[in-house]
């Protein structure tokens, strides 16, 4: 065929469109599990996730909250300067602690994407005898904008980072408020290289205790509270702290202190989003190694303390600074840390790999050895058996459910791993059809040939058959581990003991129960394709070449 | 081979499996104190609020056993399921009480409990309720629910799950969009309407349009009065696009059943023996809908206006393209999580002005979950007790408790689940709610609204054939709606289907009541000797295949034919070689396969709903399915979805031929093009919401804008009938990387030398391709072609996860039919039916294929 360098190119150009159309989901699904919840859910869809801001100063205005608005008839540009001025108009009290030209500038913008749903259409998109005019917008909007809408569009965008309360458990289910007689900001005293305060005030109600920094002093604010427990604290079980992250990313880790020792977070967490939270950190526990969610931090103990006292607790906040590739990083670690953390993700691959390699090799060592038979033998009934292991894919399972279940359980074998892959041991319609059909290309001369040698069927197989099919073995193998590997209907029917799920299923629980954020369920996805993606790539050169081996032509 | 080798990777694999092997960690408990009870529920394994409940409830159990230890000690499994629920998918739960290894408690959605109840599938609590009650023990007895709740979990007069949790739906508006539109008081305070016929005024006003080449805006009350007098109130979709709508009467969550009921209609007659579907008040419940639809310029317009529609914070509700909605209770935590700063109101769900003259002043409906104990639990006093702990204020306080933290950790504000027990409700509404002052008054006002609804809530019909009349009454409403059907022609129709159903389950046909399965195995062994001998004579004397090829009228060569050594018989090493070859499989077939699929044959002949022993009643499915409409329409349905096969190998060849002209890089190509097919489905379901959008939102309508001309519209995709299997084709073409990689194998054993003697020859590139390439590829075009029909005929994902068969059953495919009549209506032995009919239609195209297969598959080898 001719190459010439315009046939290239277009073979190239269609190459690199397919590869655009057909990798689009997997970046679609990768980048997603990079995203907080709120980017999954916004006006104009991005496939990349938003840039995380590592802010070196706190309290701060989010000026990209407000940065893509929806253009109504007059733009935000021309409405701004006016919109500015009946912010300051309002009275709303901007804090101190925050760029004032900056929030007023954002206020602004926030106030006109909510005067497009307050203003009539009339008004605001103009009529056909009237079209729109900044004045009459400006008119308008004088009547709605007042004190509280500028006060709940400035809260959108105000970040701030702040604690509240503090409290433990102990080993049951009982919480104690630590500190409770004492303001919030009056719990902690502040340590750390960075210039840091911390205010008491009411964040809608909720008594909290804001916390300004600014890191050009330094990189650390540490917090440092003594608290007195009501009992004994020996026993306690978990810290819980509501937290209001300021958005940044920025590094947060726990040191505790109690009964003579000390015990520190196993990871760091971070200041993400910007809505109160309850950050949790929990003593190693036998929780660790059930199948609960694991919804908390673990702490682990890191040598002797000064705090003996019984009732005595000693809590060590440390936020560390983090530059734009550590705040990546976080961001995009975030979702396969949780994903992985939340569910016994090792222990479901486990079970996976178990069952993907004990199925690979049962299903190529039965299929190669009974296509063998339907392919290069010919025995009495053959023809009649292979139109029954064809019917045999045309019943629809849902109705060979039951009974397959019930042959199972009768064998001993429901909850337990046995029907998963004992099967594969009889071989697959699927598979044993593919392979007779590579089987029959093979040319009868190599075997007549080792039958003259004095080869009965057996070695025939061995070693003249299957040194043919080798590589296309490898294509089944590839197979047949993508289909176990995402497998769930047969645990789900099966299996009732959440320690023998597998990986897909598992899965597939943990992403029912974290529905609300689908985030969560496109990084277990990337973490369950992944060595699919590797295996293929790895397998695909065998696997090609060996059904073109099978072929024998040329 | 090389057998050193292969010893050694053997013992490898062994290891390494030994390895693996995952141990339990706890053993199986044999402490005779010890009972385990088996809890199922929806959404996964015991986690989080519940899981610590439970424990608590462990705990209990021991210190009672420490004080007498007559008492047991409980434990409690979990984990048992983790599909999406039992109602949409009771597989996992009928599967468990087939297997006799059936949960004790389970959780159960209320309004499906009847269904499994009515046939025998859930143990009546009376007896354990009566028993509380003159013990003096605190239990949940029925005085204590709100009426609708409890009694929607009876059948027959008796109770069969304990409520644990309610949704009632109210009438929620967008305060900002009232004022706009003017629709306020004397103060200046919106008032929501309270009529239908006011909600049809306050559509007009609040529903906005924008013409397509002005980008005018106007309302569609302006838009009306400025028709010409006599023109039907209809918006022209070709000039106008909605951009806010006042109310979308199906959007939220309010069928028809609401309205029926709002216009003073019934769904069953009062002693549950007829369908009333077709009542003359659910027929102009329709014909009022249909108008508002159709101001609104029709249902498939509207509906397509809804794809649009995201969740959360782009809530259309929160956005304000839809001024008002009925919705359930679940809506409040999204409005909390999103809608601080939008103002709501709500109210009870507006009336027919002669329903309130009758004297019904409101009105709402409610579902929620039971926790029931199917018949066949083991531990029945154990799952009592676990039930009356759940239910206990107790239990509940320490949820609610867990569950508040759980929705504080992740910074969401929290309102407790409404409870279906008056007392409850009551207390926790006023501790978490009422007196927290960081909670916004119109939330509180809101979950007040809902609250007082609760005693005025209807609920969903109790019979026999819930699943069914839900699924129909979806139907008759969506035909009606969108024009395909007069409103009384489509209930009636599906109100015929439904009586007949209905009367078969009250006055069954008679037949043998199968206790016993020995005869099964019996019977399956003779077939499988007389099958065995059949083959074999066929196989051995020349003379009795012709004698068959002469009776059939074939000719003498086909009985001559069929394979070597045929006529002088076969040697000992072909039978031997043979037999032992396809052991394995022969072994599996006979164990595994061939009994499950000779049991669903003989099922076929039977009734049978699982939960009970099959009845005999011979071709009566069979008959049936010739009357059911949607069998028919569900095989056309999947009978086009065989477009998909040449589609798809089409595509992937296409894809196989680019990837051989020489590329660089083949291995990174290759992986690329194969990617889609092993992205979960989890995961693309979203993706494909986005990208199947017809608004302008979506990225194939998009796309469609951008390059094509003006007057040319998107189609309205997975929302049009006519549309949404083509749209599943086009979703399914996206994995044609997975057939590419035999194409390229194909491609690759061609030789070389065929098209170097072509090109002496002087035939050009598509010459070539034509003569050489395709038919050298037929051998795989034909397993193509034989496993791509046979996988399409039993076509289920889609349906199962995206479309649930709609829009109007355009995506009701065959054998999704099938699994609602063996899972969700309770007759597995019309699926099987089902499953045999496919059966035989797969048969015969398959063996057409194979015959037409001589006339073009090419093999070159002898």
């Amino acid at each position: 065929m001719k190459r010439t360098p315009l046939h290239q190119l277009l073979v190239y150009f269609l190459l690199l469109l397919g590869a655009v159309v057909f990798t689009f989901p997997f970046i679609w699904m990768v980048s997603s599990s990079m995203k907080v919840d709120r980017e999954m859910f916004t006006e104009d869809l991005k496939v990349l996730p938003n840039t995380p801001r590592p802010m070196a100063r706190s309290p701060y205005v989010d000026d990209a909250y407000f940065s893509s608005l929806k253009p109504g008839a007059i733009g935000v540009d021309v409405l701004q300067p006016e919109l500015e001025k009946l912010v300051e108009a309002s009275g709303f009290p901007i804090p101190e602690d925050v760029d004032r030209a900056v929030a007023r500038r954002e206020i602004a913008r926030g106030l006109y994407q909510r005067l497009g749903a307050r203003i009539s259409g009339e008004i605001w998109n103009g009529t056909s005898d009237k079209p729109a005019s900044a004045a009459a917008i400006i008119e308008a909007a004088r009547t709605v904008v007042d004190q509280e809408l500028v006060r709940q569009t400035f809260v959108q965008i105000y970040r701030f980072a702040a604690v509240a309360s503090v409290r433990i458990r102990d080993q049951g289910i009982n919480l104690f408020d630590l500190a409770a007689d004492e303001t919030p900001a009056n719990r902690w005293t502040l340590q750390g290289s960075a210039r840091s305060t911390l205010t008491d005030f009411n964040d809608q109600g909720k008594p909290a205790a804001k916390l300004s920094y600014d890191f050009a002093s330094g990189p650390d604010i540490r917090l440092v509270g003594d608290f007195q427990a009501p009992a004994d604290v020996s026993q306690m079980k978990s810290v819980r702290i509501d937290i209001h992250p300021d958005d940044t990313w920025h590094n947060i880790t726990l040191t505790l202190e109690h009964s003579g020792r000390k015990f520190v977070s196993e990871r760091q967490n971070f200041l993400s989003n910007f809505d109160w939270a309850t950050y949790t950190w929990q003593h190693a526990s036998d929780d660790d190694k059930s199948t609960k969610l694991r919804q908390w931090i673990v702490l682990n103990d890191a040598g002797p303390s000064d705090v003996t006292d019984p009732k005595q607790i000693r809590m060590t906040l440390d936020i560390h600074r983090v530059n734009q590739a550590y705040a990546w990083a976080n961001k995009v670690k975030n979702n396969y840390i949780r994903t992985a953390e939340q569910i016994p993700f090792w222990r479901y691959v486990r079970v996976s790999v178990f069952l993907v390699l004990a199925n690979v090799v049962l299903t190529v060592i039965s299929c190669s050895f009974v296509a063998y038979g339907f392919s290069r033998i010919v025995f009495p009934g053959r023809d009649l058996l292979f139109l029954v292991l064809l019917a045999t894919m045309m019943i629809p399972s849902q109705v060979t459910m039951i009974p397959s279940f019930l042959i199972w359980k009768s064998l001993g074998a429901y909850d337990t791993l046995t029907p998963l892959w004992f099967g594969a041991a009889f071989g697959s319609a699927f598979f044993v059809f593919m392979l007779r059909q590579f089987m029959m290309g093979i040319p009868r001369d190599l075997e007549d040939a080792a039958r003259i040698d004095g080869c009965g069927f057996l070695r025939i197989y061995w070693h003249v058959i299957l040194p043919l099919i080798k590589p296309s073995l490898a294509a089944i193998a590839v197979m047949t581990f993508i289909g176990v590997w995402q497998d769930f209907m047969g645990p789900l029917i099966y299996i009732a003991d959440q320690r023998l799920y597998s990986l897909s299923f598992g899965l597939y629980a943990f992403s029912v129960q974290v529905s609300n954020n689908p985030a969560l369920t496109m990084a277990g996805s990337v973490l369950m394709t992944l060595p699919i993606i590797i295996i293929f790539f790895l397998a695909q050169r065998y696997f090609i070449q060996g059904i073109t081996l099978t072929g024998m032509k040329g | 081979m090389d057998s050193k080798k292969a010893i050694i990777a053997g013992i490898l694999v062994l290891l390494a499996l030994w390895l693996l092997y995952p141990s339990r960690q706890i053993k199986k408990i044999n402490d005779p104190n010890v009972v385990e009870i088996v809890y199922m529920g929806p959404g996964g394994p015991l986690s989080g609020a519940l899981a610590d409940v439970i424990r608590e409830f462990e705990v209990r159990s021991e210190q009672e056993h420490a004080k007498d230890p007559k008492k047991p000690i409980y434990r409690v499994i979990s984990g048992q399921n983790a599909s999406r629920d039992q109602t949409a998918d009771p597989t996992r739960f009928l599967v468990s009480v087939a297997g006799n290894s059936s949960p004790d408690v389970i959780q159960f959605d209320r309004y499906a409990v009847a269904e499994w109840a009515a046939r025998g599938g859930f143990e009546p609590l009376d007896d354990y309720l009566a028993r509380d009650r003159s013990a003096g023990i605190d239990a949940p007895q029925r005085e204590k629910f709100y009426k609708p709740t409890w009694d929607e979990a009876m059948y027959g007069g008796k109770s069969y799950g304990i409520p644990i949790s309610v949704d009632d739906r109210v009438l929620m508006y967008n305060k900002d969009s009232f004022r706009r539109a003017g629709l306020v008081d004397a103060n200046g305070v919106p008032t929501p309407p309270k009529t239908w016929e006011q909600t049809r005024d306050y559509l007009r006003k609040l529903t906005i349009i924008q013409d397509n080449n002005t980008g005018q805006q106007m309302t569609l009350e302006k838009y009306f009065d400025g028709l010409p007098p006599g023109a039907p109130k209809r918006l022209n979709t070709k000039a106008y696009k909605l951009v806010n709508v006042g109310f979308i009467p199906m959007y939220g969550n309010s069928w028809l059943y609401i309205f029926g009921w709002m216009n003073g209609g019934e769904f069953m007659s009062a002693d549950g023996r007829t369908v009333t579907l077709n009542d003359p008040k659910i027929v102009s419940a329709l014909i009022w809908l249909k108008e508002i639809y159709d101001e609104l310029g029709g249902y498939s317009g509207v509906k397509a206006f809804e794809a649009g529609f995201q969740g959360n914070a782009l809530d259309p509700f929160i956005t304000g393209k839809v001024a008002m909605k009925i919705d359930g209770y679940w809506q409040i935590n999204t409005l909390g999580q999103f809608a601080r700063n939008v103002d709501f109101g709500t109210a009870p769900p507006p009336l027919p002005q002669a329903t309130i003259d009758a004297g019904t002043e409101k009105l709402s409906w409610i579902g929620g979950w039971t926790y029931s104990i199917p018949a066949t639990a083991k531990n029945k006093e154990a799952a009592w007790e676990l039930i009356r702990y759940l239910t206990s204020k107790d239990a509940i306080g320490m949820r609610i408790e867990a569950e508040r933290q759980f929705a504080q950790a992740e910074g969401r504000f929290y309102f407790p689940e409404q409870s279906p027990q008056k007392e409850i409700n009551v207390w926790q509404y006023q501790k978490y709610v009422y007196d927290d002052p960081t909670i916004d008054a119109k939330y509180k006002e809101a979950i007040r609204t809902y609250n007082d609804l609760l005693p005025y809530s209807r609920y969903r019909p109790i019979t026999p054939i819930g699943q069914q009349l839900w699924n129909y009454h979806i139907t008759a409403a969506e035909e009606s709606l969108d024009g395909t059907k007069p409103p009384k022609v489509a209930t009636d129709d599906a109100n015929r289907v439904l009586q007949i159903q209905l009367d078969r389950f009250f006055s069954p046909s008679n037949g043998i009541v199968i206790r016993s399965w020995t005869w099964f195995f019996v019977m399956y062994a003779i077939i499988a000797v007389i099958l065995g001998s059949l083959a074999f004579f066929w196989d051995t004397s020349l003379s009795m295949r012709r004698r068959v090829a002469r009776l059939l009228g074939l000719s003498a060569k086909t009985g001559d034919s069929i394979i070597e050594g045929a006529a002088g018989g076969f040697t000992r090493s072909q039978w031997f070689g043979g037999y032992v070859t396809i052991t394995p499989w022969l072994i599996g077939f006979l164990v595994f396969t061939g009994g499950p699929m000779l049991f669903s044959l003989v099922i076929s002949f039977c009734r049978w709903d699982i939960l009970s022993n099959p009845v005999v009643t011979g071709f009566e499915n069979y008959r049936l399915m010739w009357d059911d409409q949607k069998v028919w329409k569900s095989l056309g349905n999947t009978l086009f979805m065989i477009l998909s096969v040449p589609l798809g190998i089409v595509l992937s060849l296409a894809i196989a031929l680019l990837l051989n002209q020489g590329t660089k890089l083949l291995a990174g190509w290759r992986t690329i093009f194969y990617l889609p097919s092993i992205v979960p489905v989890v995961a693309t379901s979203l993706l494909f919401v986005w990208i199947f959008n017809p608004q302008e939102g979506g990225l194939l309508a998009g796309i469609i804008d951008t390059f094509s001309f003006h007057h040319l519209q998107s189609p309205k995709w997975l929302q049009d009938p006519s549309w949404a299997k083509t749209s599943l084709i086009l979703m399914g073409l996206w994995g044609a990387g997975g057939g590419m990689i035999l194409w390229l194998a194909g491609l690759k054993g061609i030789p070389q030398s065929l098209y170097e003697a072509a090109s002496v020859d002087g035939a050009s590139t598509i010459q070539q391709f034509f003569n050489i390439t395709i038919p050298q590829l037929t051998p795989y075009i034909f397993f193509n072609f034989i496993m791509g029909t046979i996988g399409t005929l039993k076509v289920f994902d889609q349906a199962f996860l995206m479309t649930q068969g709609g829009p109007q059953d355009a995506t009701l495919f065959y054998v999704y039919h099938l699994f609602n009549n063996a899972f969700r209506y309770g007759q597995m032995g019309y699926a099987s039916a089902m499953a045999w009919l496919l059966f035989a239609i797969t048969l015969v195209l398959t063996a057409v294929q194979m015959r037409l297969s001589r006339r073009w598959v090419h093999y070159d080898t002898a």
